[in-house]
């Protein structure tokens, strides 16, 4: 929530001021030169503690996190939620009072249940909550950290138009995408995907989104496109598609991008990827893909958060 | 044989609404010229002698007369079983094609109820290699059945199979019970420009029921169902599609209700996106048929109420009911042997389309001629999003011949069943001639 002392969450990419995020993006470019690249961490939070609270699965997200707190000097604290007290039914406003309690300034929230970030906000004192991902809601970073990939190569955001491909219905990522993405002012969002995993026709002009039924039409106006996981393990055989047939109709294909797409398309993936289903191999390997760049940038711009909100909010 | 002139015909063309006396030339399979007259004969100067109206073509080197006949498109069947694979003994795509034509249907769509269910690109390629061979007497295409083995669980690939050629998707016989996987179809068929159909139908409160719940069944003993069976599961699907995309159609619907909720829904927006339709004994006969024509009367849905029929007729004047279809269900005979508990539900349709049409609706005046044709060509061509079949210079000639003066009692089917309530009985409207691509295909063997 901005307030006077500025920014002390990062609850979700409704409240993100323009000024806020370009500022975000300077800084994330300072610790990529001077810290990533050089290989010389700092000492910005020394001594601050960095909960990180997973209580979903994730690789990059957590990974991520962790390495921007130690690459700021941070403490990073992980709860293995499987081990944790959480098991023996402990609330998850619990969990984050314990947590702070102990000294965490940071609390890194991932939870299945949409607003969970925010549940912890509320119980917090002192400490900093970022949401991580809270169900199919939100994930601001992810979106933070995209919009950065885009606008470290084209210097402009707001001049181009965006496709995203796939499962938008259940996708944070693209949720998060669509609202950072008018607030800086783009020029199209586009989606396309199988009908019943595209929100209905209201919510998408609410979100200022236009589906493209031809895939081909949709590609070839794209500057970036987004491509969604599809999640097998969520709908499994509740798609009246087999994978096989996702791909035909609605891949990011080598032929696709040789055919459809602009020549200097970006093409991104938040992960994990199902090669071979939503994404080809050559595709994800490939010059146009921007999805290792996605990493490298989420540690940036996670490192670039973690100051942003000591500093707003000095206590 | 290929008829090269039709002459001295009455035009029936819902296409563009028109009626009209006229010679037609035909060449390649193709309409290329009509030549339109102001009445029957008055070209030739012969009156009309009401013994040439025998229902019998005269053709001599390949031009064919039928005083007092009229000419339509080729009928479209939306809705029949032709039980291949799995029930040769019952039908086959072929004999079923033999049916069709001799009922003056050129085009006609198979449930995919067969054993196995037509659930996957092997067995929908294998009956498509089949109808190939009845390519020759009738278009046939083929719906795929919406889950694996009609077992409403698990959907089926409809990209594939609508790539292969699927017209659409069912599980006839069965609904689509669970409401979910309804909505995910409709929206995923969207996409496709395919559509979903359903059998609607509560199975919970259809039970053990063989014939419509009321006054016979109780009379009789035997277990009803309910009409509610019906109409909540319409209810049902009306609001499931208002929050979806696609489009929706509904099988054969047979009750007053039923009827009225799909009225309703189209006046409310849905016009676009649900069609429905009615099978003609649900609009020529009511449960009392039971009584009279046991199992050869046990269908699904059941013979309803007088109320009931008139209310499908009412829809199929005002627009409500988009399509008739046949739910051609062939069984043998043995099977309907079995008596009202035991006989499978089913009555044969293609060969009595027609004339049941004719001889209930029309010249019981309540349904107009154009109507009646409509419902069989146009209107189940919209349903599929076909083009609209016409009789027009450059259409194809596609054609029915038929006179609805003549008699005609059906003795016999060229169906390999004959479970028809029907069987021995005679209906005004006959098939006089069914031209495929310009060639005759029934009569078979004359001239």
């Amino acid at each position: 929530m901005p307030t006077k002392k500025g920014l002390r969450h990062l609850l979700d990419t409704v409240s993100l001021e323009k000024k806020w995020v370009y500022d975000l993006f300077a800084e994330a470019a300072r610790y990529k030169k001077q810290v990533i690249a050089a290989g010389r961490p700092k000492n910005d939070l020394l001594g601050e503690h960095v909960g990180l609270l997973f209580f979903e699965n994730s690789t990059r997200t957590r990974s991520s996190f962790h390495i921007a707190a130690a690459n700021l000097g941070a403490d990073p604290v992980t709860v293995e939620i499987a081990f944790s007290s959480v098991q023996k039914g402990e609330s998850l406003e619990d969990t984050v009072m314990t947590m702070e309690a102990t000294g965490c300034h940071f609390l890194v929230i991932r939870h299945g249940e949409p607003l969970a970030s925010e549940r912890a906000a509320r119980v917090s004192k002192n400490a900093h909550v970022i949401n991580a991902g809270d169900g199919a809601h939100e994930h601001p970073t992810q979106a933070l950290l995209d919009t950065f990939t885009v606008y470290e190569r084209r210097k402009d955001v707001a001049g181009l138009t965006y496709l995203f491909l796939g499962d938008i219905l259940h996708s944070r990522v693209a949720r998060s995408n669509f609202i950072l993405l008018r607030n800086l002012g783009a020029k199209r969002l586009l989606v396309c995907g199988p009908p019943s995993l595209l929100p209905p026709d209201e919510e998408l002009k609410n979100l200022g989104v236009e589906f493209v039924g031809n895939m081909r039409q949709a590609m070839a106006q794209a500057d970036v496109i987004q491509v969604l996981r599809i999640q097998l393990e969520r709908h499994g055989d509740r798609l009246a598609m087999t994978p096989g047939s996702y791909r035909e109709a609605y891949g990011m294909t080598r032929q696709r991008l040789r055919e459809y797409c602009k020549k200097n398309v970006m093409i991104f993936h938040p992960g994990p990827m199902n090669v071979g289903v939503e994404i080809d191999r050559d595709v994800a390997d490939g010059a146009h893909s921007c999805v290792l760049a996605q990493v490298v940038n989420g540690v940036a711009i996670r490192m670039a958060l973690l100051t942003a909100l000591h500093k707003n909010c000095r206590r | 044989m290929n008829i090269s002139r039709i002459i001295d015909v009455r035009v029936v063309d819902p296409a563009s609404g028109c009626e009209y006396f006229a010679d037609l030339t035909l060449q390649k399979g193709f309409i290329v010229k009509i030549e339109h007259k102001n009445r029957l004969g008055h070209v030739r100067g012969q009156p009309l002698d009401s013994k040439e109206s025998s229902g019998c073509p005269r053709i001599s080197r390949g031009v064919l007369q039928a005083r007092g006949a009229c000419v339509s498109p080729s009928l479209w069947d939306l809705h029949v079983h032709l039980r291949e694979p799995g029930q040769e003994q019952k039908e086959t795509i072929l004999t079923g094609a033999g049916a069709a034509v001799r009922g003056g249907v050129g085009h006609l769509f198979a449930m995919p109820n067969t054993q196995p269910a037509i659930d996957s690109e092997e067995i929908l390629t294998a009956v498509t290699a089949r109808a190939a061979e009845a390519a020759h007497l009738a278009d046939i295409g083929f719906f795929a059945a919406a889950t694996i083995a009609r077992q409403g669980a698990k959907p089926v690939d409809v990209y594939r199979l609508s790539k292969l050629g699927a017209v659409g998707f069912s599980d006839d016989g069965s609904p689509i019970g669970d409401a979910r996987l309804l909505r995910m179809l409709l929206d995923e068929t969207s996409a496709l420009g395919s559509f979903v159909a359903d059998h609607c139908e509560m199975p919970d409160l259809m039970a053990d029921g063989v014939m419509h719940e009321g006054r016979h069944s109780r009379h009789m003993g035997l277990p009803g169902i309910p009409r509610q069976a019906e109409y909540l599961a319409v209810s049902r699907d009306i609001e499931i599609l208002k929050i979806s995309r696609g489009r929706l159609h509904l099988a054969h619907l047979s009750t007053r209700e039923s009827v009225e909720a799909v009225r309703r829904a189209k006046h409310e927006g849905l016009a676009g996106r649900l069609t429905c339709e009615a099978c003609p004994h649900h609009f020529s006969l009511t449960h009392d048929a039971i009584k009279l024509f046991g199992p050869n009367a046990k269908v699904n849905p059941p013979l309803r109420e007088k109320d009931d029929l008139d209310a499908i007729i009412d829809g199929l004047q005002d627009g409500t009911i988009d399509a008739i279809a046949s739910d051609h269900a062939p069984h043998c005979d043995w099977e309907k042997d079995k008596g009202m508990i035991e006989a499978p539900f089913g009555l044969i349709g293609l060969e009595t389309m027609l004339p049941v049409t004719l001889t209930y609706l029309v010249r019981q005046g309540r349904l107009p001629l154009m109507r009646a044709i409509e419902l069989l060509t146009v209107g189940p061509a919209k349903v599929l999003g076909r083009a609209v079949p016409a009789i027009a210079v450059g259409q194809p000639a596609d054609l029915v011949i038929f006179d609805p003066e003549c008699e005609v009692v059906f003795d016999s089917f060229v169906s390999k069943s004959r479970n028809s309530p029907y069987l021995g009985h005679s209906l005004y409207g006959k098939v006089v001639a069914t031209l495929r691509k310009g060639r005759m295909v029934y009569p078979e063997g004359s001239a």
